[in-house]
């Protein structure tokens, strides 16, 4: 994190910049004209119906799918280089984190190897000091130490997702997207797993991108809704507003449809 | 640090740096902290320089610019190392904002060091023991899966309809159509090179026509057998392994389960029987093919006209030679996938385990054949077919 307040007055530069963001599939357009700005420090929400492009748009910024049009920019940088073995293209990859819904853990590794591993492939420390630092991870996320040799098979869903996350913070990302972090856990550790995020980035100063429909992870923990609809951005405010939006009828729904009046009213009384 | 000197070109940051300056005592770090512009050597060169001189020490980080974990884990390490050298640290200063997050990662790391999580260390005895156990239990397993296997063919013939002819037609296909090619190929090759070897012996003796009495044995009671048994074996019985290991991994055996499927009825069944029909029909063709390789050489170098080679087989290869070979085939096509299958459930969720029993399964499978070889070797001798 900079801990210099040199620019706190000026308006920060958007770490993620997509202009015109176009995305063919066969025939069928998946984006068309799709203009989102992303600013740091922010915990930003896409929503979406199925099928709206969320995952697509994700995998993009992350280099996993080429895009047919449009820029993206990461930190004022363009992506365009797929290639992997690139500098450029890992020096991108580097700040950002990504945790995959269904956690993509290394299934031959053990938790702290797992954790370990994108240190052990960037840096030059020793072996020593990355099972410290992979340490200090898992426990940034609340895992206890006797799981830290366990396999992943051997462990629970909401373990996996602290697992995940901690090896999506391995190497100390600006960004990190998460997908569905809160999908197949109970409503405690979703909770706390909705905590654990908000927490860790006020203190590690992330930019925090989620995919999820947990209505309760959205009023807890989102800044800001980014709505895709008609393969553009629809809407992109605060939560309040998201849930007040009667221009927009399928997102006025999303909030304040059977199951979402209920945390509606729990949440803005 | 980047590994790669080409990624460390483009960190934009200031290298994280840290410098002792005798005259006001002060350990001065400055720059960026951050795993990309930190060198983990200049630790140990710091040490090396202020190891014994002195007991106290100021450190100033005020003018680091940025800190991550990593920045916050090394400054942790050299409070650690001046406690642990009882080296006084008189003032220690760092940016007020990164100081929460400092102070955190701290607390973290303080509190680690009380506990140690390293993996245990296996001996070498423990290790030859488990293993050990690790083999005989792995025969009680196939016993207990085979006794299951058996179970299950029992109630089978009882309730014939329940046999899924889609993936016993499929694995026909896949072990028999798509390997005839192979298998034939190899089997035509095998009787050229056996004629072609042979032939300078029996042009010695005179004895040029024996060459088909010879292929008739080698050939059909032998070779071509275990050769396409072999290639079945690395095909088939890997595949079968890979498919019930992916399953597993998937929880797809599971879903079966829960349904009141037998597994192994919906699974295994159709694979053994299929591998049994199938292996069979491409043992004949591979026999067929083999001859045909033989029947080429001894044209070209012992002068057997193909109608002679033709009544010579009529009249000397016996029909045992072939059945013999035939029935060696199903026995091979059983082990062969039902070890395959045994493989394929043995496969633990992780992606190691698919590639550890696929591989287990073709070296078992061949070994199985080889020994099954012998066995029916001895029988057919004692039976003086």
């Amino acid at each position: 994190m900079m801990v210099s307040n040199q620019d706190t007055n000026k308006q920060p530069m958007p770490i993620i910049e997509i202009k015109n963001l176009g995305t063919r599939f066969g025939d069928t357009w998946v984006h068309k004209n799709l203009n989102l700005t992303i600013y740091p420090s922010r915990i930003v929400n896409i929503i979406g119906s199925s099928g709206s492009g969320k995952t697509t748009l994700v995998h993009e910024i992350l280099m996993l799918q080429p895009i047919t049009e449009g820029e993206i920019y990461f930190s004022g940088k363009k992506i365009s280089n797929y290639n992997i073995e690139d500098a450029a293209t890992k020096e991108i990859l580097s700040q950002v984190g990504m945790m995959f819904q269904h956690c993509a853990l290394f299934s031959s590794l053990s938790v702290l190897e797992n954790v370990m591993f994108p240190l052990v492939e960037y840096t030059n420390f020793s072996t020593q000091t990355i099972r410290e630092i992979a340490q200090i991870k898992l426990r940034l996320t609340g895992l206890p130490d006797n799981a830290y040799n366990l396999y992943p098979k051997d462990m629970s869903g909401g373990m996996l997702k602290r697992v995940a996350l901690a090896r999506t913070l391995a190497l100390d990302p600006k960004v990190i997207f998460l997908d569905e972090p809160t999908a197949g856990l109970d409503p405690n550790s979703a909770n706390g797993f909705d905590e654990l995020i908000s927490d860790l980035q006020k203190r590690l100063n992330l930019t925090v991108v989620l995919i999820t429909h947990d209505l309760d992870t959205i009023w807890n923990i989102a800044d800001e809704i980014v709505y895709l609809g008609e393969k553009r951005v629809l809407f992109h405010d605060t939560v309040e507003k998201a849930a007040n939006a009667e221009s927009i009828p399928e997102l006025y729904e999303y909030f304040n449809g059977a199951r979402g009046q209920i945390t509606k009213t729990f949440y803005t009384k | 640090m980047y590994k790669e000197k080409s990624n460390q070109l483009l960190v934009e940051q200031p290298l994280g740096n840290m410098q002792y300056i005798p005259a006001s005592n002060t350990l001065e770090l400055t720059g960026a902290w951050l795993w990309k512009t930190l060198d983990e050597k200049d630790f140990a060169v710091l040490a090396k320089k202020i190891a014994g001189t002195i007991t106290q020490i100021n450190i100033d980080g005020s003018k680091i610019v940025e800190i991550d974990t990593v920045g916050a884990f090394f400054i942790s390490r050299i409070l650690s190392y001046a406690s642990m050298h009882n080296i006084k640290v008189n003032s220690f200063l760092i940016p007020e904002s990164g100081k929460q997050f400092f102070e955190r990662i701290d607390k973290i790391v303080v509190a680690k060091r009380n506990d140690s999580t390293d993996k245990p260390f296996i001996g070498l005895v423990p290790l030859l023991g488990q293993g050990v156990i690790n083999f005989f239990l792995s025969i009680l397993e196939f016993v207990e899966f085979f006794g299951q296997f058996i179970m299950n063919c029992i109630n089978f013939a009882r309730h014939p309809r329940q046999l899924n002819w889609n993936d016993l037609i499929r694995t026909i296909f896949d072990a028999g159509f798509k390997g005839v090619g192979v298998a034939s190929l190899l089997s035509f090759l095998i009787g050229i090179t056996l004629a072609y070897q042979m032939a300078p012996q029996f042009i010695t003796y005179g004895a040029n026509v024996y060459v088909v009495n010879f292929l008739g044995i080698a050939l059909l009671k032998e070779v071509s057998p275990l050769l396409t048994a072999i290639i079945v074996a690395g095909r088939t019985g890997a595949s079968i392994t890979a498919e019930i290991g992916t399953m597993k991994v998937q929880e797809e055996i599971d879903a079966i389960q829960t349904m009141g499927i037998s597994p192994i009825t919906r699974l295994v069944l159709p694979k053994v029987i299929g591998v049994m029909i199938a292996l069979p029909l491409i043992t004949s063709i591979g026999d067929v093919a083999g001859m045909l390789g033989g029947a080429i050489v001894s044209k070209a170098s012992l002068d057997i006209s193909y109608a002679l080679f033709i009544e010579r087989v009529k009249e000397y290869v016996l029909m045992s030679n072939y059945t013999v070979g035939i029935y060696k085939s199903i026995v091979f096509a059983f082990v062969v996938s039902l070890v395959g299958c045994y493989c394929g459930f043995k496969v633990k969720g992780d992606a190691n385990s698919i590639g550890e029993q696929t591989t287990r399964s073709v070296v078992l499978g061949i070994i199985l054949i080889v020994f099954f070889d012998a066995v029916i070797a001895v029988i057919c001798k004692i039976l003086g077919v």
